[in-house]
């Protein structure tokens, strides 16, 4: 990780850098400077005359609760990627041959072809009153009529979640499963370990990185979302994307910033934290001697 | 405490592939046991069978004679030390070492304790609290060693473990594994490729080839009884001549090569056809002219060896075998195509199997 | 997203796509854009022969323009205006909109806000022939004129009301259907104030004798009552949800998911498609117009384009383009152009189709009608009460 630092290398740094700069950091300040300043309506847009109004703005009309309520869901579809996706990774790295590894990864990345608008689309026709579930659990017997709940609700936003993002998860997780020589499984078996203990002393500690990557690639991409919520949710269902949509329609810009600043800085949290305490960067890391 | 192994007509396939061969070995109680071969001739696919890690496709694998073939690997009473040591990276020195006991309920000062004695029978005292993933190669080997024994098991399996270690450090090492050996008392079972390892560490060893055991015997045996042409040429002893008649006169074997005959060491093997005459290249020397029971041979050529000289001799029929001799020792000069006598020393010849030996041969 | 027509065609996409890649670039994305850089650029420089129009992509015939530019005259470089007036409105007063673009084509009702700002200016109604080809009902859409000036030209009208099933609730004539406690659960609105607010208001004001002047510009205490209205019942568990785009809203209405639910009179038709009996209301309360009025921008008037802008728009009340867009989407031209046109090109256009939407639409706006407001003056309190509603 440390490069010689030679003039050449800095010099060829440069490039690279100036561009994480410019397209990652720039656009970021503007947010946050002009999440403090105000709507000019003569223009429409904004000037530069100090004011929280945006922030004032986030405690009004219950818009602070779609802020907790997006992190809630973002939290939950996370953990509940990390359940499916864990047990998978597994199976693809320590349990599958070659072919069926290969054959398990193509049927995780393939619904990644389509477009998430057409597999959100696609819960719908599952999910609702006529869906395929709904009809084999009528042909089944185990219920009279649909259920509703299926369909445009809570429960529905975190299964278009789920299957939109699970990648996200599952592809971390096989990359610090890679990392693990599955001798350490062996050993800790030959130590007296059983399954689960051997998964919990030494895989879990020894892919925490893949999980906290993997927890944060999903949840900073339902923050991200918007097409599941308007798809799946009930009426009205909102979500951090589609609260900024409705304020920039009516050009609310510094409370739009505002929203994103708050946003940003629970993600940049987040990421901190977890490097902290996972070690986050250890996975792009060359494995210890 | 120590275990006996009995394996007992085992095999393991992997579809057509047989990685063991109806292999069927004892292995006493606290012995020092070696399974020596190349690689893929089927001794890490045994170890893993003793150790649980993989179950054999048929036969049976037994302890103090109990089948143990439904116990997994972490209900046996066998630790290993793994070739690529496995040490856990997450884990200290200490953390290391009191894994096993840990799962076995011990915490507190007892665990301390026992963590403490271990570390210092590998000589690693107050090495508990580092981090193993900066420690030296010796070190590590160190630790693996005491956090198999610190269990305190019946068997202790070693898998090529000096494997990636420096020569100093190996030597080191191998004294290290025979003194544990008569600390502990254990079964040990190495399995290495390594012969000078296997010679100096093994009250027994096993030398195996394609999935089957070619030979079983205390070291010295193997180069005073090869059982067949491939295990000569394992050991070392690489002059394999064809004899053209074998003769029995007073009790006393005789081989004749090229012409020129000479006494053999003949266990039964007295068909031509199967035998060959394997000749120690240390129990040779250059004779006296005119010396008794010695062959006339003609010179090849010789090769500087450090602290000693390969001397390749023909025989009139093309077949050759070198002799060793003394770096400084006085022979006067040799010219290619001198023919020179060479003497035996008693049992410097054995008739064995020709099984095993190369078609071109 | 829902003040947008989407069309009847896939590749109406595009446009829909754009705006989840502005998303993904985030608020700083669209605000950079918005603020000055602009992604629309001028392909050739400004000639006597050519426009550039900056629309709502439903008004885009793609490549229908070249024979639209051998009858008119004028070449239309075709830009995706992204539909949201906010930042389309922000663009023309502090952003590059106006170096960029000679034609606006927005949903009505931000003319008069335009007009103030000065980022547009009034046509000459006397340099559009086919102005007078205009039904008069199109004519009078209150949003064209401000201060006595002629500000819009209506390009595209039609009105909404519900989709229904007649199958399971009868005859329906009110919007009091979609608040009916007996279809709880059975009804969806659209995801956007600027609809869903006026068919309340209109519904408040005619079946519950309500104080609400104009539905189509409340102000903050009709508001209130409209929301608070609405609040009421999406709490009750009223409405299965609220609808966004096309496809949805056929899903709705196909999968039965609903039996009634105010919308876009083509879902009526892809609903017949599909084997179930759908049909449109004519409430009593009237119909929620809406329309497409092109605004001449003050940089044409800068740059020396306004004759050719003048020729674009007339072109596009010559009757082709109205008949191509009936064809393509069911939209209408207001202009009896089209009826002529498509008769004197039987071989290209239905006569007898162009005559029957014609008819059809002329129809709704021979009863009630009130006009949807893109832009209505307490338009940040609107917004507001959405989010009370969405949080409620």
């Amino acid at each position: 990780m440390t490069a010689p630092r030679l003039p050449i290398s800095s010099a060829l740094m440069t490039p690279p850098l100036m561009a994480i700069l410019a397209l990652g950091l720039a656009p970021l300040t503007i947010v946050v400077v002009w999440s403090f300043w105000s709507w000019d309506p003569s223009t429409y847009w904004i000037k530069p005359d100090l004011s929280l109004a945006g922030y004032a703005g986030i405690l009004e009309a219950g818009r602070w609760t779609v802020i907790v309520s997006t992190l809630v869901k973002a939290f939950a579809t996370a953990l509940l990627c990390l359940l499916i996706a864990y047990p998978t990774a597994y199976a693809v790295h320590f349990l599958a041959g070659r072919r069926l590894s290969i054959i398990l990864l193509a049927l995780i990345t393939i619904p990644f072809f389509t477009s998430y608008l057409i597999r959100s689309f696609s819960w719908r026709l599952v999910l609702g009153r006529t869906g395929v579930l709904n009809t084999w659990l009528q042909d089944l017997g185990m219920i009279n009529a649909p259920l509703d709940w299926l369909l445009f609700s809570n429960f529905a936003v975190i299964v278009g979640l789920i299957a939109s993002y699970l990648p996200f998860a599952t592809f971390p997780l096989l990359l610090s499963m890679r990392r693990v020589d599955p001798t350490f499984l062996a050993a800790a078996q030959d130590l007296g370990a059983g399954f689960w203990k051997s998964l919990t002393s030494i895989l879990l500690p020894l892919t925490m990185s893949g999980i906290f990557a993997g927890f944060l690639f999903v949840f900073v991409m339902v923050v991200g979302s918007s097409t599941e919520v308007q798809m799946l949710g009930g009426a009205g269902a909102s979500i951090v994307s589609v609260m900024i949509n409705d304020v920039m329609r009516v050009a609310n810009y510094p409370l739009a910033f505002a929203i994103s600043t708050i946003v940003l800085i629970v993600i940049f949290g987040l990421v901190l934290i977890g490097n902290r305490m996972f070690g986050l960067s250890s996975l792009f890391e060359d494995q210890s001697p | 405490m120590a275990i006996s192994i009995q394996v007992d007509h085992v095999s393991r396939e992997y579809g057509p592939v047989k990685a063991l061969d109806d292999v069927t070995l004892d292995i006493k109680a606290g012995e020092f046991f070696t399974l020596l071969g190349s690689s893929g001739c089927g001794k890490s696919s045994l170890l893993k069978l003793i150790g649980g890690f993989d179950t054999q496709t048929s036969g049976r694998v037994c302890f103090d004679g109990k089948d143990v073939s439904g116990l997994a690997a972490n209900k046996r009473p066998v630790n290993t030390v793994f070739q690529s040591l496995a040490l856990f990276p997450h884990m200290s020195v200490a953390q290391n070492v009191g894994y096993g006991l840990r799962l076995r309920g011990l915490s507190g000062s007892s665990l301390d304790s026992r963590i403490n004695d271990a570390l210092d029978l590998v000589e690693l005292s107050g090495f508990g609290p580092r981090n193993v993933n900066i420690l030296s190669g010796g070190q590590r080997q160190r630790v693996a060693l005491a956090r198999a024994l610190v269990m305190e098991p019946g068997i202790l399996l070693l898998d090529e473990p000096l494997t990636g270690l420096d020569e100093r450090l190996r030597q080191q090492m191998r004294d290290e594994f025979g003194r544990l050996h008569k600390r502990t008392g254990a079964t040990f079972i190495l399995v290495t490729h390594n012969q000078d390892e296997a010679l100096s560490l093994s009250d027994r060893m096993a030398v195996m080839h394609k999935g089957r055991i070619e030979q079983v015997d205390a070291p010295a045996r193997f180069f005073d009884a090869p059982a067949n042409a491939f295990v000569a040429r394992f050991i070392g002893i690489d002059t394999l001549l064809r004899p053209e008649k074998i003769d029995t006169a007073n009790g006393q074997a005789e081989a004749t090569i090229a012409g020129q005959t000479l006494p053999v060491r003949a266990d039964g093997f007295l068909d031509p056809a199967a035998s060959v005459v394997a000749i120690r290249p240390d129990r040779l020397f250059l004779a006296p002219q005119g010396a008794p029971s010695s062959l006339l041979l003609t010179v090849v050529g010789t090769t500087f060896r450090g602290l000693h000289r390969d001397l390749k001799l023909a025989f009139s029929d093309g077949q050759t075998l070198v002799i060793a001799i003394e770096a400084d020792a006085d022979i006067g000069q040799l010219t290619v195509g001198q023919k020179v006598p060479v003497g035996l020393k008693p049992d410097a010849a054995v008739l064995v199997s020709s099984a095993g030996m190369p078609q071109a041969g | 997203m829902t003040q947008q027509r989407r069309p009847l065609l896939p590749q109406a996409h595009s446009n829909v796509q754009r705006r989840d890649f502005l998303k993904v670039m985030g608020a700083g994305g669209i605000a950079l854009s918005a603020g000055g850089l602009g992604f629309a650029s001028r392909l050739s420089a400004q000639d006597a022969a050519t426009v550039a129009f900056w629309a709502t992509a439903t008004l885009d015939i793609g490549e229908k323009w070249p024979e639209f530019a051998k009858q008119s005259g004028v070449t239309p470089e075709f830009t995706d205006n992204g539909n949201d007036l906010g930042p389309v409105i922000a663009r023309l007063a502090a952003g590059n909109a106006n170096d960029l673009f000679d034609i606006g084509g927005f949903q009505g009702g931000a003319e008069k806000e335009l007009a103030r700002q000065g980022v547009i200016i009034p046509w000459d109604t006397a340099k559009i022939p086919n102005y007078e080809s205009l039904w008069q009902w199109a004519k009078d859409i209150p949003y064209l004129k401000h201060e006595g000036k002629q500000y819009g030209i209506p390009a595209v009208v039609n009105a909404d009301s519900i989709i229904y099933r007649p199958d399971k609730l009868g005859k329906i004539d009110s919007y009091g259907a979609i608040f009916d406690p007996k279809l709880k659960g059975r009804v969806a609105m659209e995801d956007a104030w600027i609809n869903s607010a006026i068919f309340t208001a209109m519904y408040l004001k005619e079946s519950e004798n309500q104080p609400i002047a104009d539905p189509g510009n409340l102000s903050e205490s009709e508001l209130g009552l409209v929301m608070e209205f609405l609040i009421k019942h999406k709490s009750d568990g009223q409405f299965r949800t609220f609808w966004n785009g096309w496809e949805q809203g056929v899903q709705l209405v196909a999968d039965q998911e609903v039996d009634a639910m105010t919308g876009w009179e083509p879902i009526v038709y892809e609903g017949r498609k599909r084997g179930l009996q759908v049909e449109y209301a004519a409430p009593v309360e009237g119909y929620e117009g809406w329309g497409n009025n092109m605004v001449l921008l003050k940089g044409a008037g800068d740059r020396g384009v306004a004759d050719t802008a003048h020729k674009f728009v007339d072109g596009l009340l010559g009757g082709f383009y109205g008949c191509e867009l009936g064809q393509a989407r069911g939209y209408l031209v207001p202009s009896d152009n089209n009826v002529v046109y498509a008769k004197a090109h039987p071989d290209e256009y239905k006569p007898e189709e162009v005559e029957k939407l014609a008819e059809h639409v002329k129809a709704k706006f021979g009863g009630k009608i009130y006009w949807q407001n893109a832009r209505p003056d307490n338009f940040q309190l609107y917004e507001e009460w959405w989010q009370k509603l969405r949080n409620a």
